[in-house]
């Protein structure tokens, strides 16, 4: 499957995908990491959290992990959600990289835009 | 305070229930996931605090909201990752319950200064009084009466339904009979008033006492803060002396020392130790002491002495009908047993409350109604000036709703306003209800039941309901009103014509004009009230007149109070600036209004017995020349001796004259009371007092002249014309007579007088303070709305005045279109006016509710007002430079 098809991704989806590179992680894990990495500019809630999670579910992006807690769903990254992540990450690069060849640079970096 | 756990199990509650906000296709496959994760969630946040939890548990309410919106955008669309809409953009639907949003509504707020503080002062002090004047008519009309089952407490008179006249006092025996036979009552009691000197102090003491029939305390339920109440030997005639002290007095004499039980007052030279001291909420008022009134039996004998107030306490179950027949079937009885003094008498029950509260109910009502017009003509102010903000906003909102803000975005920011200040309001409005409580406790001394009151959560739920009434009224009304007009027309074109837009605003200030009417017209009627009081025909004359009371009690030794009655007024007489000295029981319309049954001979009243129904007053000769009563036929009374066995002489008034002896010569008649067996000579007519009230039309009265000591505690009245040296002379003289007696209530009888009109004057000054708040109000609405039409009209005005129109009929223009909302605003406040008749009418004398020259006044004043309000934004109208104002739109 062509995962450009999915792009562009929400900032939701595209931080659950990131959460869950390096370990499998179950849902309280995966807002724990997101706070943790965007010091606590995006807190997800257990709605939009599952709402997310639905949604990636759906469409292949994850899955649920095999078991190693009888109590908790733990979730993986699927092939074509490891491949969709690569994918916006190429996308976001390369719009950053046109903002930066005009000479657009940020004033701070937040991990997340903040509304005014 | 919840501990850990119960704080823990309380928010996994919530949020159980938050969960089924979430869509419902994640709610059916995840929700077990939802509610383990959160409480992994809680259990950290809880190890931070309890406002962690708080907070989670807020920021889960936006989530789930936002989630659910965003799915509910989703739904219908392709599924394809890039068209969804994530919850992270539908999160700001509901900024307006986020803290930080809140924060910066208030930062907006504060840069606008004087917009917050008018806000906030306008409904601040409108809630304020508003609060205040509920916390006083729910304390004397609503609460019920601080005693134990209060509601089956009844007043107690007697009534002789032949006269078809007001009800009696009670015989004291009459009273003990029907306490003996009834089935109805827990107990029957009864007390009256009795002023007391004590001299136990350095110095004689005047004290307000009250005399009390057994069963009193018993009767009320109450319960002494200190000591007893009297024991059954102290009730008893002949018992041991024995007084109960009022709270007030406690702290007055004795600063609240638990050593003032046992102390003993010296009272007529009889001892009474005082056995308790009941709280201030007992009794309203001025009473310092109850003492038992131990009526002997000869007194319970006197079945025609009617002096005592009665009241009593029904069973429970008991309904005040079935008590009234009780006593009336009982007094049925007593006529047969003693025809000569109980024919004709029967028994009259009223709710203790509604005695209590008498004609105050009148006068709050009329209060409260005006305080809620003027409540809500702040409001209506208030939303004009938030209505006038949105519109010049307009352009401003309408540009951003284009560009994309939501309408609840636009409204939410108007309501995060309106909540803001209506809190503030709110706020201020609180404190100012608890100053203003606290200064009518100690200004409205005659308004009953006002030692009850007091700011309690009823008020403040009061104060808090009516400010959020208020906050939803002045947000909601202008967020729709800046949401609801189409995008295109607003940005295409200002507007169509001065008087074709701000409907809203309009209706607001025609309400504004009708509530005006009401006010400044009830305020006029008030004022024409007190104006007919103070000039009634009194038939005395009240100027230069000193009255003053001398310590004597009930039980004193007659002749021997009689003795120092006659000497003293004899004294007073010789004194170089006194022409006349005298006594009278009651004053005029110092509200005792007792009736009589007497027959003279030779006129046939209309009693079966042939007797006439009067009011009268036990007096001296010298008291009626005193105050200038008008002598019309025959002469003064002489003052009669102290032998018994010398004639008694009377007087007449005219309305007793003309309404039964027309065209006769009734001096040198004999006249006899029911009351006692003595018989009176009629010495002559004099003119109509007006003993019952100023607001009352006279009735036959008769004066009495009784022996000296009949009424031993009598007003003394003296016409001097030097007041000053007068008080002086006085002391010295009673001081020579018996110097154990105090002297007080010295005051001129025109400040009597005076005192009596207290009421209605306090009600026309509010009234009219009211009314002028209310047309300042008025003033405010008209005159910014004006401006508000005329600066978005600048355009048409403009083009008006390029092709030839005068300044002058740009004025008439903008000042006909204020004419027509004023007329709608005078339609609507006269009918209101005309709705409220029969509330003014309780408290008018001489004036029809719909008087029409204080209507006209009120229409006049109104409309002179509301011009000038219009005048300036007119001037400026006709003051356009067209060209200017053409270049600049």
């Amino acid at each position: 499957m062509d995962p450009s098809g999915f792009l562009p991704l929400t900032p939701h989806q595209f931080h659950i995908l990131l959460a869950l590179v390096d370990r499998n992680r179950h849902g309280y894990g995966v807002i724990q990491d997101v706070d943790r990495r965007t010091a606590g500019e995006l807190r997800l809630g257990t709605g939009t959290l599952y709402t997310a999670i639905a949604r990636l579910v759906e469409l292949g992006l994850i899955a649920e992990a095999d078991r190693t807690d009888e109590r908790r769903r733990y979730y993986q990254l699927t092939t074509l959600g490891r491949a969709v992540l690569r994918a916006e990450t190429a996308r976001l690069e390369a719009l950053v990289r046109h903002a930066r060849e005009r000479g657009v640079r940020p004033a701070s970096v937040p991990a997340l835009p903040r509304r005014p | 305070m919840m501990t850990r756990s119960t704080s823990l199990r309380f928010a996994r509650a919530i949020h159980r229930a938050l969960v089924r906000l979430a869509p419902a296709t994640v709610r059916r496959e995840y929700r077990d996931e939802m509610i383990a994760t959160f409480e992994t969630a809680s259990e950290a946040a809880a190890a931070q605090g309890r406002l962690a939890l708080i907070r989670l548990l807020w920021h889960e309410l936006i989530d789930v909201l936002a989630a659910r919106r965003a799915s509910r955008s989703n739904a219908g669309r392709p599924q394809t990752p890039a068209s969804a809409i994530d919850a992270s953009d539908s999160r700001r639907q509901f900024e307006w319950i986020r803290a930080s949003a809140w924060r910066q509504t208030w930062r907006s707020l504060t840069r606008r200064p004087a917009y917050l503080a008018a806000i906030v002062l306008t409904l601040g002090c409108g809630t304020g009084i508003m609060t205040a004047v509920f916390s006083l008519v729910d304390t004397v009309l609503l609460k019920p009466l601080p005693y134990p089952d209060a509601d089956q407490l009844v007043t107690v008179y007697e009534s002789s339904p032949v006269a078809r006249e007001r009800t009696s006092l009670v015989a004291p025996g009459r009273l003990e009979d029907w306490q003996r036979l009834n089935r109805s009552f827990v107990a029957l009691s009864g007390s009256y008033s009795e002023s007391v000197t004590d001299t136990s102090g350095d110095e004689p003491e005047r004290l307000d006492g009250r005399r009390v029939t057994p069963r009193f305390f018993a009767v009320y339920a109450a319960v002494p803060i200190a000591g007893r109440t009297f024991s059954e030997a102290e009730d008893a005639s002949n018992g041991p002396g024995a007084a109960v002290i009022s709270e007030r007095f406690w702290t007055r004499r004795f600063n609240r020392s638990a050593g003032a039980v046992g102390h003993a007052l010296s009272i007529g030279g009889r001892q009474y130790p005082i056995v308790g001291v009941m709280p201030s909420s007992f009794m309203a008022g001025t009473i310092d002491l109850w003492l038992p009134a131990q009526v002997s039996p000869w007194l319970l004998e006197q079945r025609d002495a009617r002096f005592v107030n009665g009241i009593g306490r029904m069973r429970p179950g008991v309904t005040l009908a079935a008590a009234a027949a009780d006593l009336a079937a009982i007094q049925q009885g007593l006529a047969k047993q003693f025809p000569k003094t109980d024919e004709g008498w029967s028994a009259e029950l009223r709710p203790l409350k509604q005695a209590r509260i008498g004609d105050a109910r009148n006068g709050l009502t009329v209060v409260f109604a005006a305080v809620a017009s003027l409540w809500l003509m702040a409001l209506a102010n208030i939303a004009g000036l938030m209505l006038a903000q949105v519109h010049r906003r307009q352009r401003e909102l309408v540009l951003r709703a284009a560009l994309g803000a939501s309408r609840t975005r636009v409204m939410a920011t108007v309501i995060r306003e309106g909540v803001l200040l209506g809190g503030a309001g709110a706020l201020v409005g609180t404190a100012l209800a608890f100053w203003l409580t606290s200064i009518m406790t100690s200004t409205l001394t005659r308004t009953p039941r006002i030692n009850e009151l007091r700011m309690d959560w009823r008020a403040l739920g009061f104060a808090l309901g009516a400010s959020l009434i208020a906050a939803a009224a002045f947000s909601l009304v202008p967020a729709l009103a800046a949401t609801r007009r189409g995008a295109n027309h607003t940005l295409a074109g200002q507007s169509r014509a001065v008087t074709g837009r701000h409907r809203l605003q309009k209706g607001l200030v025609v309400c504004q004009v009708a509530l005006s009417v009401l006010l400044v017209g009830s305020a006029t009627l008030l004022a024409r009230s007190y104006y007919n009081l103070t000039h009634v025909e009194t038939g005395f004359d009240a100027s230069d007149v000193i009255t003053f009371h001398l310590g004597a009690r009930w039980d004193e030794d007659r002749v021997r109070i009689g003795q120092l009655q006659t000497q003293l007024l004899e004294r007073l007489e010789q004194l170089p600036h006194v022409s006349d000295a005298g006594m009278t029981n009651f004053l005029p319309a110092s509200g005792a209004t007792l009736r009589y049954q007497v027959s003279v001979d030779g006129i046939a009243g209309p009693n079966p017995d042939g007797s006439v129904t009067v009011g009268t007053r036990m007096i001296s000769g010298g008291y009626l020349r005193a105050i200038r009563a008008p002598l019309l036929a025959g002469a003064w009374c002489p003052t009669p001796s102290s032998d018994p066995k010398t004639p008694l002489y009377a007087m007449l008034n005219q309305r007793f004259v003309k309404r039964y002896a027309e065209g006769q010569n009734v001096v040198g008649r004999t006249l006899r009371m029911s009351a006692f067996t003595a018989a009176f000579t009629i010495t002559g007519i004099v003119g109509d007092l007006t003993e019952d009230g100023h607001a009352t039309t006279p009735v036959p009265y008769v004066y009495t002249c009784n022996r000296p000591g009949a009424w031993p505690d009598p007003n003394y009245v003296a016409r001097t014309t030097e007041a000053r040296g007068f008080v002086a002379e006085l002391r010295r003289i009673v001081r020579e007579l018996d110097p154990s007696r105090a002297i007080f209530a010295v005051q001129p009888l025109q400040e009597t007088m005076d005192s009596m009109l207290d009421q209605p004057r306090l009600d026309a000054a509010v009234l009219g303070l009211f009314a002028g708040a209310a047309l300042v109000l008025a003033a405010i609405g008209l005159y910014s709305l004006f401006m508000l039409v005329v600066s978005e009209s600048v355009r048409e005005l403009a083009v008006r005045l390029a092709i030839g129109a005068a300044p002058g009929q740009v004025m008439r223009l903008v000042m006909s279109g204020a004419g027509r909302l004023l007329a709608s605003g005078l339609l609507i406040g006269i009918i209101l006016t005309a709705a409220a008749d029969r509330l003014l009418r309780g408290v008018l004398f001489g004036v029809n509710p719909l008087d029409l020259p204080a209507l006209a006044a009120a229409i006049l004043t109104i409309a002179v007002v509301a011009s000038l309000a219009v005048f300036a934004p007119a001037l400026r109208a006709s003051r356009i430079a067209p060209i200017e104002a053409l270049r600049a739109e």
